[in-house]
């Protein structure tokens, strides 16, 4: 396997434990929680 | 047939899922969507980013997303799924006099406003509440004036942050009349961060360095400005792939690849 695609499958391991320790941590829910709160924020208000 | 046309095909399909209020807001589908729009399906990935930053926590979810995203696209979302990509896509195809900025005071001036933005970005850590979120002109465009128009007790609300608000959308308007793609050229975070990963991603664009004869019309209808046969994978490039159809001799290739590189 070349250099660079050796590189891409390692950054993406990581990224993948990444998302995988966020799932396993309920942050899905959290995001889905925030996400149905009406941001005022994002209103400017 | 054209490339161009089958994108503005995928941009309509991504433009209608992301806003067909599917219940799917748990997942930050990584472009510019905001979630507080009435008919948002997923979330938007600065939103979520910076409700966890306001935390003080790490947002291993949103952050594991986004290098997936890259890793395997680059900025491929950017130009073919981006619902604010799209609409400025579409404000460009007005009839009226356009320009072009120099390359050197683009440059000057993307450094300054992605500087800004990334503060902005970075700066909910210390505010403890999205910064980015209170200019952001998609945010404007999705939520805030369909909400405010549709719910009187809100409009009660309005203060100096939401014409500031209303500003920096008019702003990018105006300019997307004008140019091509300004947000997305000069001020998107989010475009930052995928574009960030084409060096290294999947999706890979090549160029037939034989065959080119550097006539520059890939770089004329580039959004981004990019001289493609000098870096076909610039950490600038949205992947909208127009270069393949400007290019008259076919030099300029695309390509998937997860086990090749060199």
């Amino acid at each position: 396997m070349r250099r660079r695609a050796a590189l891409r499958f390692l950054i993406l391991a990581v990224f993948l434990a990444l998302l995988a320790h966020g799932v396993f941590s309920g942050e899905p829910a959290e995001v889905l929680r925030n996400a149905r709160v009406l941001c005022l924020s994002c209103l400017g208000l | 047939m054209k490339l161009g046309r089958i994108r503005t095909g995928v941009q309509t399909f991504w433009l209608l899922f992301l806003n067909s209020t599917l219940p799917l807001k748990f997942f930050d589908f990584p472009v510019l969507n905001c979630y507080s729009c009435p008919l948002a399906a997923t979330s938007c990935p600065l939103g979520a980013l910076q409700h966890f930053f306001a935390l003080r926590r790490l947002p291993f979810y949103v952050a594991g997303e986004l290098g997936v995203a890259g890793v395997l696209g680059g900025g491929l979302s950017c130009g073919w799924a981006c619902p604010f990509g799209f609409f400025q896509d579409a404000l460009y195809k007005l009839p009226t006099k356009k320009f072009k900025l120099d390359f050197k005071s683009a440059e000057a001036l993307r450094f300054m406003f992605l500087a800004l933005m990334i503060l902005l970005l970075f700066g909910a850590v210390l505010a403890r509440t999205p910064l980015f979120c209170k200019l952001c002109p998609a945010g404007a465009l999705e939520a805030a004036i369909p909400i405010v128009a549709t719910e009187a007790s809100l409009r009660r609300r309005i203060g100096m942050l939401f014409y500031l608000k209303l500003a920096v959308l008019l702003t990018f308007v105006v300019l997307a009349v004008v140019s091509k793609r300004p947000f997305c050229r000069f001020a998107c975070p989010l475009g930052a961060i995928l574009s960030a990963f084409n060096p290294l991603s999947g999706v890979r664009l090549e160029v037939d360095e034989l065959g080119c004869v550097r006539c520059e019309r890939c770089e004329a209808v580039c959004p981004m400005r990019i001289k493609i046969y000098e870096t076909p994978n610039s950490t600038r490039c949205i992947r909208c792939l127009k270069c393949l159809d400007a290019c008259e001799g076919g030099h300029i290739h695309v390509r998937f690849e997860l086990t090749q590189g060199t």
